[in-house]
C-alpha cells in the first residue's frame, strides 16, 4: 500500500496545504511534492477492506456453520477408512484340551497375467520360468500354471495356489528379491514380479479324518457346512472387528482418534469324544468294512454313567484337510443320519418289557417250536430247529425269534395291549425320537404308533424289524441297562469357552428312569449269557478277565436306494465290566458282502478291540467277580 | 503508523527496550518448531517400531503355528501308532492291573505281533447244542447253510421280513 499512497511525511516547512493546483513536475526534486487528499481515499480503502471482511465472515459461518457437518462428512470420507478385522475362528477340542480342528493364517498366491508377458518382463518365456520356479514350491502342476500365467488378456488375476503356509509365501518372497537382485545387475528378468498373495485363513484338522463325521468342515468361506461345524457355526465364527482411522495417502495419521472395536474371537467348543479311543474305534471298523467289503459301518463309545460320546466313528470316512478327494457319500455323520433296522439288538428292550411289567421272569419256561403261524405268515429262526425248550435268558442268547414273539405276546391280555405296552417301553428307551444332539442331518428313525402297526409288524417289531433307528439311539438303548435303567440322553459336547475365557458346560442332561433297577440288573445278567453262555451268539466279544454283556444283531436291511430288502446289517452292542459298568460300544456294518454276514462274527470282534481299549485307556479293572450263570435251557421231563 | 513523530517523552520514562521481546518470540518460535520436529520424528519413530513389532509377531506367529502344526502331525494317534510299531512295540492285548498290594486284575497274556486268532476259551460244540443258531460257537461257518435262512426276505425280498439272525 504504501507504494500508492503519498510519502507520510509533510514537508515541515509547508504550510496547510491548499488543493492543489495541477501538479508542477520539478526536474531537481527538492521542489513541492503536492499530495491529494487522504480521507475520501482512506474512506474507501476501509469500505473496500471492510466488504472482504464481510464476505470472509460470511463465507466463513457458511462453512462453519451452515453447511458444516456436509463438508465434515466429505472430509471424512476422505480422510477416515474403515477396515474389518476378521474374528479367529474358534477351535474345537476333545475332551482332554487336544485340538480337533484349528485355523492358522494362510495365504492365497495371485498372480497378475500382464506382468509376465514379453513386454514387461523382457523375456520371451516369462510363464514358463515362472511356472518352474513355482510349481516345486507350491506343489502344483508346471504345465497348469504356465497357462494361468500366460492368459493374457483374458485374465487379469489367476489363483496359482489355495490357503498356503506363510511360509510358502516367504519362499517365494526371498525368490522374488533374489530375482530382482539379478535384474538389477542386468542378469536376467524378474519373472515373479507379478506374484501376490491374499490373506485367506485356512481351517485345520491336525488329526485328518479323526472324527471327521462329527466334527464336520468348513466350506471355501470358512464357514461351518458339516457337522458341529455347522451346528456350532455362530459360537465358533466370533464376531468381525472394525477399525476407523484417520490416513492420509495410505498412511495413517498417528494423532488423529482411533475408532477401533476389537474382533471376539470365536469360542473354543470341547467335545466329550476321547481322541484316542476315537482312533481306536476308527482304526477298528474301517478295519473290518474293508475285510468285509461292506457298504459302511460305525461304532459309538458312550459313557454309561454321563451318557457323554466317547468316540463316534464312520467308515468309510474322510480328510476335512482335502474334501476335494472325499466321497460325497461319505461326507456325512452316517451313526447318527442313517436309520436302519435294528434287528436282534433290539430284542433288549421287549424283554425289559417283558421284565419291567412282570410278565415273565429270566427263568420262566418258553416252549421254542421250530416255527410260528402267526398273521399271515410263518416265522422262523434263522437255523431251522426242532422245539427248543429254552428259558426267557435263553431266548436272548440264543436269539430266537419265535421266543421273543412268545415273550411279547405275554405283554398284554389282547395283542392290542401287548402291541401298545410294547410301544411306551420302545418310546421311553428314546425310540423314534431325536437323541437331543441337535446334530444336523441325525435321523428320529422311524417308530409308527401301535394302532397303525400292521398284521406282521406287531410280530416283527419285538425281534427289532418294521421299525428303525440310528445307531446312537441303539447304543443309547444297552447305556441305559447298564446304567441301572436310568437313560441319560447322549451329550457329544462338553461345553464352550468364549472370549472372555469362561468355561460354559453344557446343560446336564435329561434323565429318565426307563426300567427299575431289578429289571435292569436282570438283564444284564442275562446279557453276559449272551457272550458269556457257550451257547450265546456274541462269543467273539468276549474279554479275558472281565464280565462284558451284550448282544448280536443281524438284520435284513433295507436298501435305501430301492426300499427293498437285500443284504444285512450286522451289530453288536454291549457294555463292560457287566457288573460296574463304565462304558458302552457299539458297532454296526451295513451290507457285508465278504466272508460272515453275522453280528457276532464280523462286529464282536470289533467290540473287542475298541472294549479293550477304552478299558485301558480310562483304567477300569475288572471287578474280578464271577458272572451268575443263568440258565439257558430247561428241561421238559424234569418239571 | 500514519501518526507522526514520537510525543515527546515524558521525564523518566526509559524507552522500551525492543531486543528482549523480539528474542523471546523469535525463541518461543524455534522452541516451537523444533518441538514439533522432535514430536513428528518420535511419532515416525515409533510407527517404524510399531511396524517392526507387528512384522516380528506375525512372523513368530507364523512359526508357532508352523511347529504347532509339527507338533500336532506327530502327536497324533495314527502316527504314533506308526511309530510304535516301527519300534517293534504292538498293541497289549487284555487289559490287565497291577495293584499296589501285588495282586495281579484281569488275565494278562502275551502281546504278539499279530493278535492271537481268537481267545483260547473258544468253546468246541457240544453234543448237547445239536442246532445253535450262534455261529461262532461252531470253528466252521459253512456248517451253517445260508439255505436255512427260509424266512430271510433276502431270497424273498418282498414287504416284511421274516426273521432274522442272532
Amino acid at each position: 500500500m504504501s507504494s500508492n499512497v503519498p510519502p507520510r511525511r509533510r514537508p515541515p516547512q509547508r504550510p496547510a496545504p491548499r488543493r492543489r493546483p495541477a501538479r508542477p513536475v520539478t526536474p531537481a526534486g527538492g521542489a513541492t511534492l503536492r499530495l491529494g487528499k487522504p480521507r475520501p481515499r482512506l474512506r474507501l480503502v476501509s469500505l473496500a477492506l471492510t466488504l472482504v471482511m464481510l464476505t470472509f465472515v460470511v463465507r466463513l459461518l457458511q462453512v462453519q456453520a451452515v453447511d458444516a457437518s456436509a463438508y465434515a462428512t466429505k472430509a471424512e470420507a476422505n480422510r477416515y477408512l474403515t477396515a474389518t478385522l476378521a474374528a479367529e475362528r474358534g477351535t474345537i477340542t476333545d475332551r482332554d484340551g487336544v485340538d480337533l480342528a484349528n485355523t492358522v493364517d494362510a495365504y492365497d498366491i495371485l498372480a497378475d497375467p500382464m506382468l509376465f508377458t514379453a513386454a514387461e518382463t523382457d523375456a520371451d518365456d516369462a510363464p514358463q520360468q515362472a511356472a518352474e520356479l513355482l510349481a516345486p514350491i507350491v506343489n502344483g502342476d508346471e504345465k497348469t500354471i504356465a497357462k494361468q500365467l500366460a492368459n493374457y488378456p483374458a485374465s487379469r488375476n489367476e489363483i496359482i495356489a489355495k490357503q498356503q503356509s506363510p511360509q510358502v509365501w516367504n519362499q517365494i518372497k526371498d525368490l522374488q528379491s533374489a530375482l530382482a537382485d539379478k535384474a538389477a545387475k542386468g542378469d536376467g528378468a524378474n519373472v515373479l514380479l507379478g506374484i501376490f498373495r491374499q490373506a485367506h485363513s485356512k481351517r485345520v484338522y491336525p488329526n485328518g479324518d479323526l472324527a471327521a463325521g462329527v466334527i464336520g468342515f468348513v466350506n471355501s468361506e470358512g464357514k461351518g457346512s458339516g457337522g458341529l461345524e455347522q451346528q456350532f457355526n455362530t459360537e465358533l465364527a466370533g464376531k468381525d472387528g472394525t477399525i476407523t482411522y484417520a490416513q492420509s495417502g495410505g498412511r495413517r495419521i498417528p494423532t488423529a482418534g482411533v475408532r477401533e472395536k476389537a474382533a471376539e474371537p470365536g469360542a473354543t467348543v470341547e467335545l466329550t469324544l476321547n481322541r484316542d479311543i476315537q482312533w481306536a474305534a476308527q482304526q477298528a471298523i474301517t478295519e473290518q468294512v474293508q475285510e468285509s467289503d461292506a457298504d459302511r459301518g460305525y461304532v459309538i463309545v458312550q459313557d454309561t454313567q454321563t451318557g457323554e460320546i466317547l468316540a463316534m466313528a464312520n467308515a468309510p470316512g474322510y480328510d476335512p484337510n482335502d474334501l476335494s478327494k472325499a466321497y460325497s457319500s461319505a461326507l456325512g455323520n452316517a451313526a447318527l443320519t442313517d436309520a436302519y433296522e435294528p434287528g436282534s439288538v433290539s430284542k433288549l428292550m421287549s424283554m425289559a418289557a417283558v421284565l419291567d411289567t412282570g410278565a415273565a421272569t429270566a427263568a420262566t419256561h418258553v416252549t421254542v417250536p421250530g416255527t410260528l403261524p402267526r398273521a399271515d405268515r410263518v416265522f422262523h429262526d434263522d437255523v431251522d430247529h426242532g422245539t427248543w425248550h429254552l428259558t426267557l435268558n435263553g431266548v436272548l442268547a440264543k436269539s430266537s425269534n419265535i421266543g421273543t414273539i412268545l415273550a411279547a405276546e405275554q405283554l398284554g391280555k389282547t395283542q392290542k395291549q401287548a402291541n401298545s405296552v410294547l410301544y411306551s417301553y420302545l418310546s421311553k428307551f428314546g425310540i423314534g425320537q431325536h437323541t437331543g444332539l441337535g446334530f444336523p442331518g441325525e435321523t428320529a428313525g422311524i417308530l409308527a404308533k401301535p394302532q397303525d402297526w400292521n398284521a406282521s409288524q406287531q410280530y416283527t417289531i419285538p425281534f427289532g424289524q418294521g421299525l428303525s433307528l440310528n445307531a446312537l439311539q441303539a447304543t443309547s438303548v444297552y447305556s441305559t441297562i447298564a446304567n441301572g435303567g436310568v437313560r441319560i440322553e447322549p451329550t457329544l459336547v462338553r461345553g464352550t469357552t468364549g472370549a472372555d475365557g469362561r468355561f460354559v458346560p453344557t446343560a446336564t442332561p435329561e434323565q429318565t428312569r426307563v426300567v427299575s433297577e431289578q429289571t435292569a440288573t436282570t438283564l444284564s445278567r442275562m446279557l453276559e449269557s449272551v457272550v458269556g453262555d457257550e451257547q450265546g451268539t456274541g462269543i467273539k466279544a468276549r474279554i479275558a478277565g472281565y464280565r462284558v454283556a451284550g448282544k448280536t444283531g443281524t438284520a435284513n436291511r433295507v436298501d435305501p436306494e430301492t426300499g427293498l430288502y437285500s443284504g444285512y446289517t450286522a451289530s453288536f452292542m454291549g457294555f463292560a465290566p457287566a457288573d460296574k459298568p463304565r462304558v458302552t460300544v457299539s458297532c454296526v456294518i451295513q451290507n457285508p458282502t465278504r466272508g460272515s454276514y453275522f453280528g457276532g462274527q464280523i462286529c464282536g470282534p470289533v467290540f473287542k478291540k475298541v472294549m479293550e481299549f477304552a478299558l485301558k485307556s480310562l483304567q477300569v479293572p475288572p471287578t474280578g467277580t464271577k458272572a451268575p450263570s443263568l440258565p439257558v435251557e430247561w428241561n421238559p421231563s424234569k418239571s | 503508523m500514519i501518526s507522526a513523530r514520537p510525543a515527546p517523552r515524558r521525564p523518566g520514562a526509559q524507552p522500551a527496550a525492543r531486543s528482549p521481546f523480539v528474542l523471546l518470540i523469535v525463541l518461543l518460535l524455534a522452541g516451537g518448531l523444533f518441538g514439533l520436529l522432535l514430536l513428528n520424528s518420535a511419532v515416525v519413530k515409533d510407527s517404524f517400531k510399531l511396524d517392526d513389532l507387528q512384522k516380528q509377531t506375525k512372523q513368530l506367529t507364523d512359526e508357532e503355528q508352523a511347529l504347532q502344526q509339527d507338533v500336532d502331525e506327530y502327536s497324533a494317534p495314527d502316527e504314533l501308532d506308526k511309530r510304535a510299531r516301527e519300534l517293534g512295540m504292538v498293541p497289549g492285548g487284555n487289559p490287565a492291573f497291577l495293584s499296589p498290594d501285588g495282586k495281579v486284575k484281569g488275565s494278562p497274556d502275551v502281546a504278539t505281533a499279530e493278535p492271537l486268532p481268537e481267545p483260547s476259551e473258544t468253546p468246541t460244540p457240544s453234543a448237547s447244542t445239536q442246532v445253535s443258531p450262534s455261529a461262532p460257537v461252531s470253528p466252521s461257518v459253512s456248517a451253517i447253510p445260508s439255505a436255512s435262512l427260509s424266512g430271510s426276505p433276502a431270497t424273498s425280498p418282498s414287504v416284511t421280513p421274516l426273521g432274522t439272525t442272532p
